[in-house]
This record gives structure tokens, C-alpha cells and sequence, in this order.
């Protein structure tokens, strides 16, 4: 017997969720626990997620509602993007706006996991392009002066073997 | 590409370094190039990183020592004693390139621009902090005395120089730790800040070019505080302005209540008058009839008198049918006496009753 909530996104749909995938947002979790909305049948607001993206977000909720709690940040933790799994993958084969967009409801709803996986994403997009591809591929001006980016460049020539 | 499509830039300033974190340092320092907003973003991680390696390598030498015998002949035997041996060759490399660097990144001239050599340096703590063993102790920290050492040369013969006489846009943030480009306007300048002191509105500009993601959501916070204010005020005057049409409607009320209230006595009133009215009439009818047996009684007692009787028969007849047409609204202006009496009919029937009854008995007079 699955206890089932509503949300509502910023457009005005409600989708109904079970409570257990939609505590995966600790937002929503505080919302049902803290402010005593788990009994009630109100609708939950979420303005800050469309439709599209609160679709997508309960998908891969549904998905993941097995997995154990992610573990904490560590500063010195491995650097590793490798670790998609495929599913994952073939979920985040979006465009970049509703890449972004996952990005933002994930960091609002606080579902670290989803957060991990598509920050994750976009550090591939960065990792091993040439400033130039970086540029194109997130639409972002080159603003430094032809002095400005010797002084750069110059800078990263101490490891190169002459 | 889509009209509105988010920007990596317009994405809160965690997330954004939560995502470069996920990239090697010796990256960030490459894609440093990118932007200046993106040599920004770098630049802090880097340097914040590079702060924090000097904690990170006092705590792990001091968890380390503990381990360790006190004894210091006894420490050399012992099976971790490579990794103090390793943490302490570590420590000094760190007091090297704190020599080296520090003063540059403290005065915001550059960053710590070698991400190799942080990568690599990371690498031997996390070794240090969970293996156990070591096949060859020495090899551990090879690379991160070559790199330093190339670090810190090349540092000193080609970045140095250039950054007393190169004249670059400043990239200060708050605290201006993080900074990444320096600002010389001469060679002889001897205080740098001096010389951000003359270069300050430039500083401000490119500080209101670039704002960061906290400085935008604080205007934003500001922009919605006012407008919430405004809001406020403007609910404050409206719950005045229905206070006092309440007041104005509580007394409408009453007035009306008030008016409805004398309209049915005055109602009530005219009805009153209206049944004295009615009695009146009728009593006038009487009046009527009995005068007018009256004067049939009468008539007939002097059917034989003179003819003056029936002139004044006539005249009591037609006073007679005036009154009585009086009493019935027609007007007869044959005779002045009777419109006379008309007249003093009419303005005594205008009267109350009393004045009626006074009437009554001048007739009665008259008849006799």
C-alpha cells in the first residue's frame, strides 16, 4: 500500500508520486516531515520546476529509488566521471537547456544523486576539448585581451617538455 | 540552439564549481583560457585547493606520528615509518612552493597555475591516507619533486619578471585571495595596493562585469525586499481605506434604518388621519342628512308662509346642494352667499374637527 502525495508544478499539473521516490528530494522530505504535510492531501507546490522537467525528475527518481544514499562530499575525494551508468546515460542524452534545467531542479529539490549524475555530465562536455570547443559548445565569449591570454598560455608552458 | 537556453554561467555559483570539481586540476588550469568568468571560477578552485594542502599534510603527519613509536630508533624499523618519511619530504616540497608562490597569490598577481602538480601531490595524500604498504617508497615521491622543481624554475625565469611589468585587467573577488591577474602600472611601483587604489573604478567595472551569482540573487533579494515593502504599504492603505468604507456603510445603514423607520410612523400616521378623516365625513354625512330632515321639517311647516321662505328655502336648497356638492368636490358659483359659504366650508373643512363642529352649530343657528 503505497502511500501516494501530489505535487504541483510551475505550470499548474499535479503529478501524484509515492511518498518513498519523492523523499529523494530532501526538500520534499523536509516539507512532509518538518512542516507536517504527510497526512494531509495537499497539493505540494514546487514553482520552481515545469512540467517537462518534474516528468523527467520522478522518472529518474522512479528509477533510482533502490539506490543506497549517496555518500557525502569528501574535498579530497577520487575524481572520477566514469562512473554513469548507462541507464544514466541514455537519460541525459538531452539538449543542454533541459540538461541545465535538470540541473537546477536538482539542486532545488536537493536530489543529490541526479545532481552528481549531471554535474557529472557536463564535466565530460569540459573534459579534453580545446578552449575554442569549450567556447562553442556553451556559447561563451572569449573576453581576454591578446596580452591577457600570452600571459595565460605562458603560464601552463611550465610543464611542457621543450 | 533554443531562444532561452540556460547558460553554464547563469547556473548558482555552487553548482558551478561542484561541476568543475569533477575535473582535474591540470584541467581547470587549462580551460582557464576559456573566459575570464571561467579563469574566475577556476583560479579560486585552484588556489583554495592549494590552501588547503598544507592542513590536509599536518593532519595526516600528525595522525601518522601517532602511530608511530616515540622512540625514534625504534620509528625507522617500523613498517609506516616510509609514509612519515614520505609526509615530512612532502611538507617541506609544500614550504618550497609556499615560498615561491605565496606572495604572487596573496597579491592577487596570478593563481596557483600548476594543476599537474596539485593532481599529483593529491594523489601521494590519498596513498598515504589509505594504503598500508608500499613496494617502493622512494618512486612515490619522484613526480612531485620533478614537477615542483619545474614549477618553481619556471616560475622564477619566465612568470615573475613579466608580472612586474605586465599591465593586466584585474580578476579581484571579496576577499582577494582568489585573484588571478595582476595590475602594474609601472615598474617602480612599490605597494600594489597603491596601484589598485588608482585603478579602482577599472577594478569596479570589471567587479560589475563580472558579478558573481551571489551579488546578482542579493539584488534580486534586495529588487523582491522592496517590492514586498511596497506591497505592504500599499495593503496597509488599503485595509485603511476599508476600514473607513465600513464605517461610512455601518453608517449608511443606520441612517437608512432610520429613515425606513420614520416613513412607517408617518405611514402609520397617515392612516390615522385617513380613519379621522373617514370619520369626519361621516360625520358630515350625518350632518347632512339631519339637516337636511331638518330643513324638510321645516319646509313644510311654511308651505304656507310668504315667498321669501321659499326664496330662503331656495337659498338654503342651493346652500343645501353647494354644501353638498362641496362635500362631493364640484364647485357651484351661482350665488356669492353660497360660495360664500363654499368658502367658509371649504376653509373650515380644512380645518380640524373641532373648527367642523363649530361650523355645525352656526348653521343650526341659522336655521333656527
Amino acid at each position: 500500500m503505497a502511500h501516494k502525495i501530489r505535487l504541483q508544478s510551475s505550470d499548474g499539473d499535479t503529478f501524484d508520486v509515492d511518498v518513498e521516490i519523492a523523499k529523494q528530494s530532501a526538500t520534499i522530505k523536509t516539507m512532509l516531515e518538518d512542516l507536517g504535510m504527510e497526512d494531509e492531501d495537499d497539493v505540494i507546490p514546487l514553482p520552481n520546476v515545469n512540467s517537462a522537467i518534474m516528468k523527467r525528475v520522478i522518472t529518474w527518481c522512479t528509477h533510482h529509488k533502490d539506490d543506497p544514499t549517496p555518500p557525502e562530499d569528501d574535498e579530497n575525494r577520487e575524481k572520477n566521471t566514469n562512473d554513469i551508468s548507462s541507464w544514466d546515460q541514455d537519460f541525459l542524452k538531452v539538449d543542454q537547456g533541459t540538461l541545465f534545467e535538470l540541473i537546477l531542479a536538482a539542486n532545488y529539490l536537493d536530489i543529490k544523486g541526479l545532481l552528481d549524475v549531471t554535474c557529472k555530465t557536463v564535466a565530460n562536455m569540459i573534459k579534453g576539448k580545446t578552449p575554442e570547443e569549450i567556447r562553442r559548445t556553451f556559447n561563451i565569449k572569449n573576453d581576454f585581451t591578446p596580452q591577457e591570454e600570452e600571459q595565460i598560455k605562458k603560464e601552463n608552458e611550465w610543464c611542457e617538455e621543450k | 540552439m533554443a531562444e532561452s537556453v540556460l547558460s553554464f554561467f547563469e547556473l548558482p555559483l555552487l553548482t558551478q564549481e561542484k561541476i568543475l570539481k569533477y575535473l582535474p586540476y591540470s584541467e581547470l588550469s587549462r580551460i582557464r583560457i576559456v573566459s575570464k568568468r571561467m579563469h574566475h571560477l577556476c583560479s579560486g578552485i585552484l588556489n583554495r585547493s592549494y590552501y588547503l594542502l598544507e592542513p590536509f599534510i599536518q593532519e595526516l603527519q600528525r595522525s601518522i606520528k601517532s602511530k608511530l613509536p616515540r622512540r625514534e630508533s625504534e620509528r625507522h624499523k617500523h613498517p609506516l615509518s616510509y609514509k612519515f618519511d614520505t609526509i615530512s619530504s612532502l611538507d617541506s616540497r609544500i614550504q618550497w612552493l609556499k615560498l615561491t608562490f605565496n606572495s604572487a597569490i596573496g597579491n592577487g598577481l596570478c593563481c596557483f597555475y600548476p594543476g599537474k602538480l596539485l593532481d599529483e601531490i593529491y594523489i601521494v595524500i590519498r596513498h598515504l591516507q589509505l594504503q598500508q604498504i608500499c613496494p617502493n617508497p622512494r618512486s612515490i615521491l619522484q613526480e612531485v619533486r620533478d614537477m615542483s622543481s619545474m614549477a618553481i624554475e619556471h616560475f622564477r625565469e619566465h612568470i615573475e619578471p613579466k608580472l612586474q611589468q605586465t599591465k593586466l585587467m584585474p580578476l579581484t573577488n571579496s576577499l582577494g585571495v582568489n585573484s588571478s591577474f595582476s595590475l602594474f602600472s609601472t615598474p617602480t611601483s612599490t605597494s600594489v595596493s597603491s596601484l589598485r587604489h588608482q585603478l579602482a573604478p577599472q577594478l569596479r567595472k570589471h567587479h560589475t562585469m563580472l558579478k558573481s551569482s551571489n551579488a546578482l540573487l542579493r539584488e534580486q533579494i534586495n529588487v523582491l525586499r522592496k517590492s514586498v515593502q511596497q506591497q505592504n504599504m500599499l495593503i496597509c492603505s488599503k485595509n485603511y481605506q476599508l476600514g473607513l468604507c465600513r464605517r461610512l456603510l455601518q453608517y449608511r445603514t443606520r441612517s437608512v434604518l432610520k429613515q425606513s423607520y420614520r416613513i412607517k410612523r408617518l405611514e402609520k400616521n397617515l392612516v390615522q388621519t385617513n380613519h379621522i378623516l373617514n370619520e369626519t365625513r361621516q360625520k358630515f354625512d350625518q350632518f347632512l342628512v339631519l339637516y337636511n330632515s331638518n330643513r324638510d321639517n321645516s319646509n313644510s311647516r311654511e308651505d304656507n308662509d310668504t315667498t321669501a321662505n321659499n326664496n330662503d328655502n331656495n337659498d338654503n336648497e342651493q346652500e343645501k346642494n353647494s354644501i353638498t356638492l362641496k362635500h362631493k368636490n364640484d364647485d357651484d358659483d351661482n350665488d356669492d352667499k353660497t360660495d360664500e359659504i363654499i368658502y367658509c366650508s371649504t376653509d373650515e373643512q380644512e380645518e380640524r374637527r373641532n373648527c367642523f363642529t363649530m361650523t355645525k352649530n352656526n348653521r343650526k343657528r341659522q336655521k333656527l
